[in-house]
């Protein structure tokens, strides 16, 4: 009954946001799905019955996310109601409460998919949902970001569709489609079909993620939407397709194909930590230097998913972790967005002395991102690079390392001269920037800070270990 | 009667590589949901009634009328009637395509001895098309164009699923038709803004975010 509510809560939701011609009950409306959306995942976090048999249960992985989302999603609200309700425009402000509130839908629905090819209905729909939303200021940039993102992704998800239908071909016409049914009949799948149905659906889940080289439209999209939209989709959206490719590897790793897998897996891990390494230090727009660091964070998660064991932990951890932080980083641009009235590097400077909480909450956000203890990103990366040590790869864990390192080096120098120096003449100093644009991140800030405890110990720590062994081969 | 239906379809890609005319291009798309629709009819494994009588929907109603007509109403609206200068000239688009066709049923041939439930002719097609469709995208200018190859690949893809023994539940069907007829929506409207905004009706007018 639980996971029911949980899944068709947002739908009347959705349809009162968009029906409705008051921004107040627009913006409500987005609170009080937040709220239902948080309480309901917790009770099914911690709940190993929840399900809606057969087409929707909530494994531990999938409680996991389902935490996470919620927890992201109460965060954003707030400054996604302000965005609503200051909103001149009817439609617009129609359009981003429905959405966004159907996005959480769609999202909660990928994660908690027991079938393959409903998982691809929802992740899908989580890019109809959103194409939209990146549009919202109707600007060419965000026109052309919007188009790639639709179009891009639309092609990756048929790819990976591709990938399910070969998948369905090499088992018996009985088995069906159900992931732990997949994963059971594992053994008798060809291989071949299994090696051209993992390559179509890394490449179109990987381009879902914004996994190297299949990352492009990521930039744009993350980096045109608005900043709550920006939170959501590198938060919430790129964890979902994640748990995708690990959900379709535990059905390789069953049928003993790590030989090929992980190489593969490896490579796009390593390309994606490449491209932010190119990129991030050259880069002018905070926005899409988040965006790309979302790359890498995706890529590091992925050689966790590759190697399993003590690195499946680690991409739990990590998944999770960056969630929070890039959450908070990309909800405070809007505050350093008030601020200097620019998305580019180079026009701000000096936040810590025109705002200490906005520019603290930054650089110490940075912080966590970068891995830096005790922030849970940290525990991340090293349980993934304790994985790769303990399964012989430590040359791969060695250029990972000095790739983190030279995107973290290249990062850190944007975000201190954002933070430090003389307030150039063109910011706004005058005006006060809403405490809505940077509380929900202190809080987050004060949180991350202090989920060293829930990482290693108590419920959520065994959540961790559970998800984790519940993606792993032959579970 | 099923395999004729297929071997037409077949025959309307390499039209696809050679047309200028997107009038034309999305009457080929019409023309392959109609024969979509004959292969499902006329199959000799038919599903259960329900899921027949959605796939009837799907392939008449969506993909042989409502979506075409949709397409159609974009060009006439943006009075974009021909693919004027593509990245490959027609000739080698069409050189091309036959290639592309010949590979699709040599993997098809190779891949039957590891399928043993799945149609070797439809296979064949359903590759062809799939890789005709994002040949049409990757060589082609015009943004309209390339919803028209978006939607030959989502065809080849529908062949696919036909090339086996057991079909998705309906409900799945159900959500892919759904997201299949919210993305070509989606991006009708969408291409309508840009022609509107950027005063371009091809890729060269969305260059602008990069590093």
């Amino acid at each position: 009954m639980l996971t029911r509510l949980f899944i068709l809560t947002p739908i009347p939701l959705a349809v009162i946001s968009i029906l409705s011609r008051s921004r107040l009950v627009q913006s409500l409306a987005v609170g009080l799905c937040a709220a239902a959306n948080l309480f309901m995942a917790l009770l099914i976090g911690f709940d190993s019955q929840a399900s809606w048999a057969p087409w929707f249960v909530a494994d531990p992985a999938a409680r996991l996310l389902v935490i996470v989302q919620g927890l992201l999603f109460a965060c954003v609200a707030p400054s996604l109601a302000r965005q609503i309700y200051s909103e001149d425009h009817t439609g617009r402000a129609r359009m981003t409460s429905g959405l966004s509130i159907a996005f959480i839908a769609a999202m909660n629905g990928a994660v908690l998919s027991s079938h393959a090819g409903l998982y691809w209905v929802f992740i899908e729909a989580t890019t109809l949902v959103t194409a939209p939303l990146i549009f919202f200021s109707g600007s060419k940039n965000a026109l052309e970001a919007a188009w790639k993102y639709l179009f891009i992704c639309s092609i990756g998800i048929s790819l990976a569709f591709v990938g399910i239908t070969f998948l369905s071909m090499g088992t018996a016409p009985e088995t069906g489609l159900f992931f732990d049914d997949l994963v059971a009949a594992a053994g008798k799948m060809d291989p071949f079909i299994l090696k051209i149905s993992f390559a179509f659906i890394l490449a179109g889940l990987g381009t879902k993620a914004g996994l190297a080289p299949m990352h492009p439209w990521l930039p744009d999209a993350h980096s045109e939407a608005s900043p709550a939209i920006s939170a959501l989709l590198s938060g919430a959206l790129l964890n979902t397709s994640m748990l995708g490719i690990a959900r379709f590897h535990r059905i390789v790793a069953s049928a003993g194909g790590t030989g090929w897998s992980v190489p593969l897996l490896m490579t796009v891990s390593m390309a994606s930590l490449f491209v932010t390494c190119v990129y991030a230090v050259r880069v002018v727009n905070f926005k899409r230097m988040l965006a790309y660091s979302s790359v890498e964070n995706m890529g590091i998660a992925l050689a966790g998913i590759a190697v399993g064991g003590a690195g499946l932990f680690g991409a739990m951890v990590h998944l999770a972790a960056h969630s929070i932080v890039k959450g908070g980083l990309f909800l405070t641009t809007a505050a350093i967005q008030k601020r200097s009235g620019s998305k580019n590097i180079s026009d701000t400077r000096g936040l810590i002395t025109t705002d200490p909480a906005i520019g603290w909450t930054w650089l110490i956000l940075f912080l966590g991102l970068s891995g830096i203890p005790p922030f849970p990103v940290f525990f991340g990366k090293f349980w993934i690079l304790t994985g790769l040590a303990d399964s012989g790869m430590t040359l791969q864990a060695v250029a990972m390392m000095v790739m983190m390192a030279a995107i973290t080096a290249g990062m850190a120098g944007a975000v201190i001269r954002m933070c430090h120096g003389v307030p150039l003449k063109s910011c706004d100093t005058a005006s006060e920037v809403p405490s809505v644009l940077w509380v929900p991140q202190v809080l987050m800030t004060l949180f991350l800070a202090g989920s060293a405890f829930f990482v290693t110990g108590g419920r959520f720590s065994v959540l961790l270990a559970t998800a984790a062994a519940a993606l792993g081969a032959g579970s | 009667m099923t395999d004729l239906a297929v071997a037409v379809f077949g025959a309307t890609i390499l039209y696809i590589s050679i047309t200028s005319r997107l009038g034309a291009f999305v009457r080929i798309l019409a023309l392959q949901g109609a024969l979509l629709f004959a292969a499902v009819v006329f199959d000799a494994n038919r599903p259960d009634m329900a899921t027949l009588t959605f796939m009837a929907i799907e392939t008449l109603g969506f993909k042989a009328l409502i979506i075409p007509w949709f397409l159609m109403r974009t060009i006439k609206r943006n009075a974009i009637y021909r693919e004027i200068e593509p990245f490959i000239p027609h000739f080698y688009s069409l050189l091309i395509t036959t290639c592309i066709f010949a590979f699709g049923f040599a993997a098809a041939h190779w891949a039957a001895a590891h399928l043993p439930n799945t149609r070797p002719l439809h296979l064949g097609i359903a590759l062809s098309t799939m890789m005709t469709g994002l040949f049409v995208i990757m060589t082609r200018k015009k943004i309209l164009t390339h919803i028209l190859g978006y939607m030959t690949l989502q065809n080849g893809i529908f062949m696919l699923t036909l090339s086996k023994a057991g079909e998705m539940p309906l409900l799945v069907n159900l959500g892919l038709l759904l997201d299949l007829f919210t993305c070509v929506f989606l991006l009708g409207l969408f291409f309508e803004r840009i022609c509107l905004i950027t005063g371009k009706s091809h890729i060269s007018g969305l260059a602008d975010l990069k590093d």
